[in-house]
């Protein structure tokens, strides 16, 4: 039991192993349900258990993101249904989105002098809804969708750790292990699988939120930010349509990947080594 | 005699109203350049890191006839001080204080105990992280008497609590960081 104890509490299993495992049972199970996209949420809901709690006494800016994804995760399987042409809906899932980082850092941003604070609310509301719009617009390709969500995952989760904050970077690993997980049951069988809104939301949701968190709340610089939003971008790049879904997913992950690894280096270069 | 009747009324007056001055409660502010929150934490069980808020402010109030006080003290937890700056940053992130969204720790008394004269415990609230919980000050040293630099009134307390940082929502690398935070509190006050 201790050695259990002692395993779960491994930051690596907290944020690699364990939602990796869960993201691919859930993207497996409910792939007939046309409900795979919760592969990200339940993967990341894994790492909140482990690393952090479900404890809302205390509405700090974390738990106002763990509560504002499971909220997400609750309304994208309905939003889901509703038809992916429909613009307004876009537009009103990213407002909705810029809305949320606003409250989720607003206590931080009122002890900044009142300049300060209009500058980092439009940089964190503009980066969430920039986000929020172009993850919808993968919403319907899930090899896209899923390799942008690796490489931001991934992104935040690394800058974030660089950036003195370790739990937010589980939090960003932890989004980027579900992804993989998603990734790899695509590979495997070579169908892709369910996506939509119950996919790209809770994810655009979280990375538009962490990122920002970390930002705020630890040292992330913020050139990082748009380097970041740059991952769903990169991931809409246009590929030979004869490739076959592996080497899709391979090129665009990678693409995804190497967006990460520039930010991630902006970081090290900014802070220098992993906090102590 | 009548003089002699009046220089003893005004000596009269003059002690019933000293007394009591020295019986109503007496206000203290404290000396931000003496006052030091510390606190030690076991480190991955092979040692105790000891720390330190540079910043700390507030006031305590006590009267010895009717035997009770109080204490309010503000930590700003930005102030964190280990020794090494990339520690302390890691302090002050979300992981450990989250000093950008919680900036400041306060302690507010309930209640003070006294031995004889002497207070010996203070009953309180810390808040910290948003989170409030009961903790209680027990009193190692205190004394009040003329600062001989300045010639001032003043009081010094030394106080030791402990805490769980769980308590307050602090869970990062529980357990290896230990969860049992000594808290040391040396602090001075001006009377005002």
């Amino acid at each position: 039991m201790e050695a259990l104890n002692e395993w779960l509490n491994h930051p690596a299993v907290q944020s690699g192993i364990a939602p990796f495992i869960v993201a691919l049972i859930t993207g497996e199970l409910l792939n007939r349900l046309r409900l795979s996209g919760l592969a990200v949420i339940a993967g990341f809901c894994v790492t909140v258990y482990l690393a952090a709690d479900f404890n809302f006494e205390s509405l700090s800016a974390i738990k106002k993101i763990i509560l504002s994804s499971l909220i997400a995760a609750a309304i994208a399987p309905l939003l889901s249904l509703a038809p992916s042409n429909w613009r307004w809906l876009r537009y009103l899932i990213a407002a909705s989105s810029g809305g949320t980082v606003l409250w989720v850092l607003w206590p931080v941003l009122q002890q900044q002098g009142i300049g300060q604070a209009v500058a980092y609310g439009t940089g964190i509301t503009a980066y969430a809804i920039w986000l929020a719009v172009f993850m919808d617009r993968l919403a319907d390709m899930p090899a896209r969708a899923g390799s942008a969500g690796i490489g931001l995952g991934i992104g935040v989760g690394a800058s974030a750790l660089l950036g003195a904050s370790a739990l937010l970077g589980q939090l960003g690993f932890a989004i980027g292990a579900a992804c993989g997980a998603y990734l790899l049951i695509q590979m495997l069988s070579g169908r892709p699988l369910s996506c939509g809104r119950t996919f790209t939301l809770p994810l655009s949701l979280l990375c538009g939120l962490l990122a920002p968190a970390a930002m705020m709340l630890a040292k992330l610089p913020w050139y990082c930010l748009p380097v970041l939003a740059a991952i769903p971008v990169v991931a809409l790049m246009p590929l030979p349509r004869n490739w076959p879904l592996r080497q899709q997913i391979s090129a665009l992950s990678l693409l995804a990947l190497a967006s990460a690894a520039v930010c991630i280096f902006l970081v090290w270069r900014k802070i220098g080594g992993f906090p102590l | 005699m009548f003089r002699t009747m009046t220089v003893l009324l005004a000596s009269a007056l003059l002690l019933l109203s000293s007394a009591g001055v020295s019986t109503a409660a007496e206000s203290y502010t404290f000396d931000p350049t003496h006052t030091y929150p510390h606190f030690t934490v076991s480190h991955l069980g092979f040692s105790t890191m000891h720390g330190r808020f540079d910043r700390t402010s507030g006031k305590l109030t006590i009267d010895r006839a009717t035997r009770t006080g109080s204490v309010e003290a503000i930590i700003e937890t930005a102030s964190i001080s280990t020794g090494l700056p990339k520690r302390d940053d890691h302090l002050r992130s979300p992981d450990f204080f989250n000093t950008a969204e919680f900036p400041q720790a306060i302690y507010k008394s309930t209640a003070v105990r006294f031995k004889n004269d002497a207070p010996v415990a203070v009953e309180g609230n810390l808040t910290l992280l948003g989170v409030t919980r009961p903790v209680t000050l027990t009193i190692s040293a205190f004394k009040c008497g003329i600062n001989p630099m300045n010639q001032k009134a003043m009081c010094g307390i030394d106080a030791i609590a402990t805490l769980k940082r769980s308590d307050f929502g602090m869970k990062y690398a529980l357990p290896g960081v230990g969860d049992d935070l000594r808290l040391t509190i040396e602090a001075e006050a001006y009377k005002d």
